[in-house]
C-alpha cells in the first residue's frame, strides 16, 4: 500500500482528532437524551436537564459535520467512498439527528403534556439510535468493506455484521455513560441524584461490554494496530478501569456522602486528568467521583476511535475478507489544496476551540430547578411527595403551577394526564 | 427512472427547502440584530419587546435551517462519490472556512444568545446576534463559491482525471461569484423583510400593539423595496454574465432556438410537453428587448439552443447538451416575476405610507395589509425559480464542461436505497416544517410578552442567579 506523504498524514490525524471530538462531544449529549425519560420527575426536571446542555449541545454537532467536510476536503476519494457504503447507517443517522435536534427545540414551546411527552419520546429514541448507528458505521469500516479499483461494491446492507452492531452497543454505552456523568456534574437537586444512581449501574456495565468489544477487535479485526494503536488500546482499557470504578464507587459514596469518599476520589482525580473534567470537577466527594467518570468515558470514546483509525491506517476503508482496502494515498488532494486547508484550519480551529471552551465556562454553574424558573423543593413538597408521590403519580405537568410559588406543587391533586414518571427513576432526596 | 434521477431529485428538493428556510433565516437575524441594536441605543422598551418576539420565530427558522442543513455535508458522498472525488481538491477550503468560520460560530453564538438574556453584559449580548449574522452571510458566500466553481470552473488543473486545485484566488474572488452572492443576500433580506411584515401585518389587523407595529411596517417596507431592487440588478448582471459564460442556460431560459440578431424577449410561450420540443407552438415576444437587456445595445446578436447544441456536438462529442427548455422559460419568468411583483408591492406600500392612510384604518389599507400576508410566498417561489435556473440550466453538466451529471453519482448505490433515503427525508422534511410552522404560529397569534424590564447590572457575570420564566422564553 503506498505510504502517505508528511502532510497527508497529519490531515489523517487531524480527522481523527475531529472525529474524536465530535464522538465525545456529542456523546455525552446522546447520553443526556438517552437518560432524560430516567433522571425527570416533571417538566421542570427536564428543562434542568436540557439547560445543562442547552448552550452547548448544538455547537457539539457541529463537529460533524467540520470531520466530514475535512474527509472530503483532505481525502475526497475517501469521502465519497465512505459516505456511500455506508449510505443506510447514514441515512438513519441523518433522520435520528434531525428528529434530535426537533426534539430539543420543540419539546418546551408549548405548555401541552402530551406534545411534551411525545417530544421526549422522539428524544430518547433518536438518541440512543444515532450513537448505536455512528458506532456501527466505523466498525464497519474497520470491520471491512467489499472494495474494486477504489469503488464501493457492497450492498448498503454489508455494514451489518455482528461486530458492527457491537460496536453500536458500545460507543451507545459509552454515550450514556458519559451523559450520567455529565448530568451529575452540571445539574443539582433530583435531577442529579437521579443521574448519579444512573452512572452507578451504567458505568461498570460500560467498562466490562467496551472492554469486550476493545479485545474483539484487537484479535479479529484486519489490520495491525501498530504502535500507536496499542497505546491507544491500552489507554482506552485504563480508562475504561477508571470508569467502571469511578462510577460505581465514587458516585454511590458521593452520593450517600460519605466521608470515606476521599480515597475514591483520589482515583476519581486520576482519571479526570485524561479528559475535560478536571475544568468542571467540583470539589465534593461525589463530583470527583462522577468527574473522574466523565473524564474516563470521554477518555474511552476518544481512545476506542483512536484504535480504530490506528488499525485502519494507511487505508481509509478496510477491505472485506481479505480483498482490497481503499489507500488514503490514491485518495488524497493536492497538495496544494492540502496547505491551504492547512492554513485556513491553523487559523481558525484555536479559535473555535477556544470559543467553545469560552462558552463552556460562561454557562458552568450548576443548572438548579430555580435556573429554569421554577421553585426549589420545600420541605412541604417533600412530606406531599412521600406521602402521596406514587398514588399522584408525579406532579401535574403545567407551567401555571409551577409558577404558583412553593408548595402548590404539593397542593395540586396529581392530574391523571400527567406523564408518568420514566420507568427507572426514583425518588431520592436531594443531596 | 433510475438512481441516477432519484438521486436528482433528492439533491433538488432537500436543497430547495433548505436553501427556503436559510434565506428567511439570513433576513430575519439581520431584523432582530437591527431591533436589539435600537434597544441598546435608545432603550425604546418597545424594541426590546420586538425583539424577543422576532427573536423566537428566527430561532425556529435556525432550527429548521440546521436540520436540514445537516443532510448537505453528507449527501455529496452518499449519492455523488465520483463528484466529490472529483470537486473534493477545489471544495474543500471554502467548505472548511464555512464549517470552522460560519456554522461552528453560528452555532456557538447562538446558543449564547439564546441562553444570555439577563445573563451575559447587554453590549455582548448585542454582539452575540450580530456574529450569529455575520456568520450567516460568510456561510452563504462559501457555499456559493462551490456553488460557483460548478457553474464556471477556474483555478484547476485536471490530473488523472479529477480537477486538482492550482489558484484559490480567482475561486474566491471572481464577478460570477460577486453577483451571485449580492443577489442571494438581497434576496435572503427580501425574504426576511417579507416575514417581518406579514408577522406585524397580522398584528395590525388584529389591532393589538399598534404602536410597536406601525414602525416595523414602515421600516420593513423601505428595507424591502430596497431588497427588492437590490436582488433585481444584481440578477440583471448575473444574466448579462450567464450569455457569456453559459450561453445555453441563457437560450432555453428564453426559449430561443434560433440565433437572432436583435434578439426579442419572449412574453409567453408554450410548446409541446417534452424535454426537448425542438418547437415553439406560442411564442409572443417583444422585439430587439432581449438584446437591449442583455448588452444595452439594440443589435447584438443572442445565440440560439440550435447554434449552441451544434457547437458542444462539435466539441464535446454526440450527445444533448439542451436543459428541459420549458423548465428553464418558467423557472425564469418564476423568480422575475416574483421579483418584480415584490418591488411592486413594496413601492405601493411606502406610497400608501407616504400619504398616510397606510395606518388610517380603511379598507384599502387593510387590504393592503392582508396582501401583506400573502408576501412571503412571492420570495420563496422566485428563490426556487432562481436555483433551478442556475442548477438546472447548467444540465447535462453537474460540473460546467468538465463532468457530465450521468457519472457524477455513486456507482454501489441503488434505486431502492436512494428511493428508501429520499422518502425518509421527504417525510421528516414535512414534520419539521408543520410542527415548526404550527409553533411560529402560534407564537405570532401570542402576540408580544407583556411590559417588563430585562436589564442585567452591566459587566453582570453569568454566576448564579434564578431566571423568571420571561428569561427563558427563548431557551428549552
Amino acid at each position: 500500500m503506498p505510504d502517505l506523504n508528511a502532510l497527508e498524514t497529519i490531515w489523517f490525524a487531524a480527522i481523527v482528532l475531529l472525529w474524536g471530538l465530535y464522538f465525545v462531544l456529542e456523546g455525552f449529549d446522546f447520553g443526556v437524551g438517552m437518560l432524560m425519560r430516567r433522571v425527570r420527575r416533571d417538566h421542570d426536571d427536564r428543562r434542568v436537564a436540557l439547560h445543562a446542555i442547552g448552550p452547548t449541545w448544538a455547537a457539539n454537532e457541529v463537529w460533524a459535520v467540520i470531520a466530514v467536510v475535512a474527509m472530503f476536503g483532505a481525502f475526497p476519494g475517501w469521502y465519497g467512498a465512505w459516505a456511500s457504503a455506508l449510505y443506510l447507517p447514514l441515512t438513519l443517522i441523518l433522520l435520528s439527528l434531525i428528529a434530535r435536534n426537533l426534539a430539543i427545540e420543540l419539546i418546551g414551546k408549548r405548555e401541552d403534556a402530551r406534545w411534551r411527552a411525545a417530544w421526549e419520546r422522539v428524544l430518547a429514541i433518536a438518541s440512543t439510535l444515532a450513537p448505536f448507528l455512528w458506532g456501527m458505521a466505523w466498525s464497519a469500516v474497520v470491520w471491512g468493506v467489499a472494495m474494486r479499483g477504489g469503488d464501493v461494491v457492497a450492498s448498503p446492507l454489508d455494514v451489518l455484521s455482528p461486530y458492527s452492531l457491537a460496536g453500536g452497543v458500545a460507543y451507545v454505552l459509552l454515550a450514556r455513560a458519559a451523559g450520567a456523568a455529565f448530568l451529575t456534574l452540571r445539574t443539582a437537586e433530583d435531577v442529579r441524584a437521579a443521574a448519579a444512581a444512573q452512572l452507578r449501574i451504567t458505568a461498570p456495565l460500560t467498562a466490562v461490554c467496551v472492554a469486550g468489544f476493545l479485545a474483539w477487535t484487537l484479535d479479529a479485526a484486519p489490520g495491525s494496530p501498530g504502535v500507536v494503536g496499542w497505546i491507544a488500546a491500552a489507554g482506552c482499557l485504563g480508562a475504561l478501569v477508571t470508569l467502571g470504578v469511578a462510577g460505581a464507587v465514587g458516585a454511590r459514596r458521593g452520593a450517600a456522602g460519605a466521608v470515606g469518599g476521599a480515597a475514591v476520589a483520589d482515583r476519581g482525580a486520576a482519571g479526570a486528568g485524561r479528559g475535560a473534567a478536571g475544568a468542571i470537577g467540583g470539589t465534593a466527594a461525589a463530583d470527583r467521583g462522577a468527574a473522574g467518570a466523565f473524564g474516563a468515558a470521554c477518555a474511552a470514546i476518544a481512545l476506542l476511535l483512536a484504535s480504530w483509525f490506528a488499525l485502519l491506517f494507511p487505508a481509509g476503508i478496510a477491505g472485506a475478507d481479505g480483498g482490497p482496502a481503499l489507500p488514503l494515498a490514491d485518495a488524497a488532494a493536492g497538495s496544494y489544496s492540502l496547505w491551504l486547508m492547512t492554513g485556513v484550519t491553523v487559523l481558525l480551529l484555536p479559535l473555535v476551540v477556544g470559543l467553545q471552551a469560552w462558552s463552556y465556562w460562561l454557562f458552568r454553574h450548576r443548572i438548579t430547578r430555580a435556573d429554569v424558573g421554577a421553585p426549589p423543593p420545600s420541605p412541604v413538597d417533600l412530606v406531599a411527595r412521600i406521602a402521596g408521590g406514587r398514588a399522584a403519580g408525579g406532579a401535574p405537568d403545567t407551567g401555571a403551577v409551577a409558577e404558583a410559588g412553593p408548595g402548590a406543587r404539593a397542593a395540586a391533586p396529581g392530574d391523571a394526564r400527567a406523564i408518568p414518571r420514566g420507568p427507572g427513576f426514583r425518588r431520592r432526596r436531594a443531596t | 427512472m433510475n438512481s441516477l434521477d432519484l438521486a436528482r431529485w433528492q439533491f433538488g428538493l432537500t436543497t430547495l427547502l433548505h436553501f427556503a428556510v436559510v434565506g428567511i433565516s439570513i433576513g430575519l437575524v439581520l431584523h432582530v440584530a437591527w431591533m436589539q441594536t435600537r434597544w441598546h441605543r435608545t432603550g425604546d422598551e418597545r424594541y426590546l419587546r420586538l425583539t424577543r418576539f422576532y427573536g423566537k420565530l428566527m430561532l425556529l427558522s435556525f432550527a429548521v435551517g440546521v436540520v436540514t442543513g445537516i443532510l448537505q455535508s453528507f449527501q455529496f458522498g452518499m449519492n455523488w462519490s465520483r463528484f466529490s472525488a472529483y470537486v473534493g481538491d477545489v471544495f474543500g477550503a471554502p467548505l472548511a472556512l464555512e464549517g470552522l468560520g460560519a456554522f461552528f460560530v453560528e452555532a456557538v453564538f447562538l446558543g449564547l444568545w439564546m441562553f444570555g438574556w439577563g445573563r451575559l453584559p447587554r453590549r455582548l449580548h448585542l454582539a452575540c446576534v450580530w456574529i450569529v449574522a455575520g456568520a450567516a452571510l460568510l456561510s452563504a458566500y462559501a457555499i456559493l463559491v462551490a456553488n460557483t466553481w460548478m457553474q464556471h470552473p477556474v483555478g484547476y488543473e485536471l490530473v488523472d482525471g479529477r480537477a486538482r486545485l492550482t489558484n484559490v484566488l480567482p475561486v474566491l474572488f471572481n464577478v460570477n461569484v460577486g453577483l451571485t452572492t449580492a443577489h442571494v443576500l438581497f434576496g435572503a433580506l427580501l425574504a426576511g423583510t417579507t416575514i417581518v411584515l406579514a408577522v406585524a401585518a397580522v398584528q395590525l389587523l388584529r389591532g393589538r400593539d399598534a404602536e410597536v407595529f406601525r414602525p416595523v411596517v414602515a421600516f420593513g417596507l423601505k428595507v424591502g423595496l430596497v431588497a427588492a431592487i437590490g436582488a433585481a440588478t444584481f440578477g440583471h448582471f448575473q444574466g448579462m454574465l450567464a450569455l457569456k459564460q453559459q450561453p445555453m442556460k441563457m437560450a432555453a431560459a428564453e426559449a430561443l432556438y434560433e440565433t437572432e440578431s436583435p434578439a426579442g424577449l419572449s412574453l409567453f410561450a408554450l410548446a409541446g410537453i417534452s424535454t426537448d420540443p425542438g418547437r415553439l407552438l406560442v411564442d409572443v415576444k417583444l422585439p430587439v428587448a432581449l438584446s437591449v437587456l442583455n448588452d444595452f445595445s439594440t443589435s447584438s446578436t443572442v445565440r440560439g439552443i440550435d447554434e449552441l447544441q451544434a457547437e458542444a456536438e462539435a466539441r464535446y462529442g454526440p450527445g444533448d447538451y439542451t436543459p428541459v427548455v420549458g423548465l428553464m422559460y418558467w423557472s425564469f419568468r418564476t423568480m422575475v416575476g416574483g421579483g418584480t411583483a415584490l418591488i411592486g408591492i413594496m413601492a405601493f406600500g411606502l406610497w400608501l405610507l407616504w400619504r398616510g392612510s397606510l395606518f388610517g384604518g380603511g379598507v384599502g389599507a387593510r387590504r393592503y395589509l392582508r396582501l401583506l400576508l400573502l408576501a412571503p410566498a412571492l420570495p420563496l417561489l422566485a428563490q426556487a425559480g432562481g436555483w433551478i435556473l442556475r442548477e438546472g440550466g447548467r444540465q447535462p453538466w453537474i460540473v460546467e464542461g468538465l463532468l457530465r451529471t450521468d457519472v457524477a453519482n455513486s456507482p454501489n448505490v441503488g434505486l431502492l436505497a436512494v428511493a428508501l433515503s429520499l422518502g425518509g427525508y421527504l417525510l421528516v422534511y414535512a414534520l419539521a416544517f408543520l410542527f415548526a410552522g404550527r409553533t411560529a404560529v402560534h407564537e405570532v397569534r401570542e402576540g408580544l410578552e407583556g411590559e417588563h424590564s430585562l436589564s442585567p447590572a452591566p459587566g453582570a457575570e453569568a454566576g448564579r442567579r434564578s431566571s423568571s420564566s420571561s428569561d427563558l422564553a427563548l431557551t428549552y
